[in-house]
């Protein structure tokens, strides 16, 4: 072909046509666009862990905005949850009138102590999770606060139970309404009109 | 505990320069070796740039992650090796229109490069050449093929190819004398250039 032998090829032939074909220089332009390409990394390297630490930044905030929510809708004495309500003074009320309670051991009827039987709502602890939940009545804000604040109160025994049959004895007694009398409303004729 | 801080944040700003002076010495050494490779799969000067600075980006971004440093080029190699395989078989997928790679394609340096030394006769002799012998390196199997073009760049010997592709320097040996055993069977018949 082209004039020249054709005939086997030696190593040294071969390898120098491999070299000549592999012989090739990049562009100039290569090694600043490869440089400008790692530049561009490292700016979306930077981009990338700005926008984690905005993501995580968010995260928190939410977080603690949650966190914020539910104290205010649990209460700020939240953390005395646990107080048995049975601490709080008794009262006479339907508990004692229905004979739910009945204290054996006072009446002296059986030899045996016959075992106290209180209503759930004043024996079982409330459970962290029902707190957690929304209130299903809704009252007033003002309402909600004093309401806090009474059961605080209670918590840390600040209130003092007084018995209401003390607090009638004590009381004025009511005056009796006198009688109401009501004059007879006599009706007058009305005098003719002019032109009539 | 400020001090501290600062010296902690002084040292990671001096590891982070540290590391970037490094890679910015590996891609002076290495920028030539990537584009070569991926030529040689390629064989077009555009694509086989974009597939070296591909590979450099890669390679930016997990070199904090190469325990050792000196196996970089080796690592870089099988990484811009393994891309242009990859763009070759999609460029093939995608666009059968296009000139195929092979068929006598000489880059357009190279050809100006020739065509500055020889004569139209003898230009047209070396872009058959060139394009016969690409396309018998292409009908190799990939080691094959690897070993060749990785001896063929930079006067690589076998104790470097073997260092490049973690191999056995026999092994090396062995995949070159059968590389070149079929390139030659291949190209018996093409000119040895023994003019006169």
């Amino acid at each position: 072909m082209d004039g020249h032998r054709h005939e086997g090829m030696s190593d040294e032939t071969l390898e120098r046509e491999i070299e000549a074909a592999l012989g090739i220089d990049p562009s100039p332009e290569f090694l600043p666009r490869i440089r400008a390409r790692i530049a561009s990394e490292r700016v979306n390297e930077v981009w990338l862990w700005r926008g984690l630490w905005q993501w995580a930044g968010a995260g928190v905030a939410v977080a603690g905005v949650a966190i914020i929510g539910l104290w205010i809708l649990n209460g700020p004495a939240s953390g005395s949850r646990d107080v048995r309500v049975a601490n709080a003074p008794q009262r006479p009320g339907p508990a004692s009138d229905s004979g739910m309670v009945a204290d054996a051991a006072n009446s002296g009827s059986s030899p045996t102590p016959a075992p106290v039987r209180r209503p759930a709502a004043y024996t079982t602890r409330v459970p962290r999770d029902r707190m957690a939940t929304p209130p299903e009545v809704v009252i007033s804000r003002d309402e909600a606060v004093a309401l806090r604040q009474l059961i605080a109160a209670i918590a840390a025994r600040q209130v003092e139970a007084v018995d209401i049959p003390k607090l009638e004895g004590e009381s004025a007694p009511i005056a009796p309404i006198e009688e109401i009398v009501l004059e007879p409303i006599e009706l007058s004729p009305m005098a003719g009109l002019e032109g009539e | 505990m400020h001090e501290h801080a600062e010296r902690l944040a002084g040292s990671l700003v001096t590891a982070d320069l540290e590391l970037e002076r490094e890679f910015e010495a590996r891609l002076a050494d290495s920028s030539r070796l990537a584009f070569r490779v991926a030529f040689s799969v390629l064989r077009q000067r555009e694509d086989a740039e974009d597939v070296a600075q591909e590979a450099f980006a890669k390679a930016y971004r997990s070199f904090n992650q190469l325990r050792d440093r000196t196996r970089f080029r080796a690592w870089l190699v099988r990484m811009t090796w393994r891309m242009a395989l990859d763009r070759q078989r999609s460029k093939r997928r995608r666009s059968v229109h296009e000139l195929p790679v092979g068929d006598g394609a000489v880059d357009p340096v190279v050809e100006a490069r020739l065509h500055a030394r020889l004569d139209t006769a003898d230009l047209v002799a070396a872009r058959e050449r060139a394009g016969h012998l690409w396309k018998a390196i292409e009908t190799l199997p990939e080691k094959l093929r690897l070993v060749v073009v990785l001896a063929g760049i930079e006067g690589h010997d076998l104790r470097e190819v073997s260092a490049l592709l973690d191999v056995p320097e026999g092994t090396v040996k062995s995949r070159l004398f059968q590389a070149r055993k079929q390139l030659k069977e291949r190209l018996s018949w093409m000119v040895t250039d023994t003019k006169g």
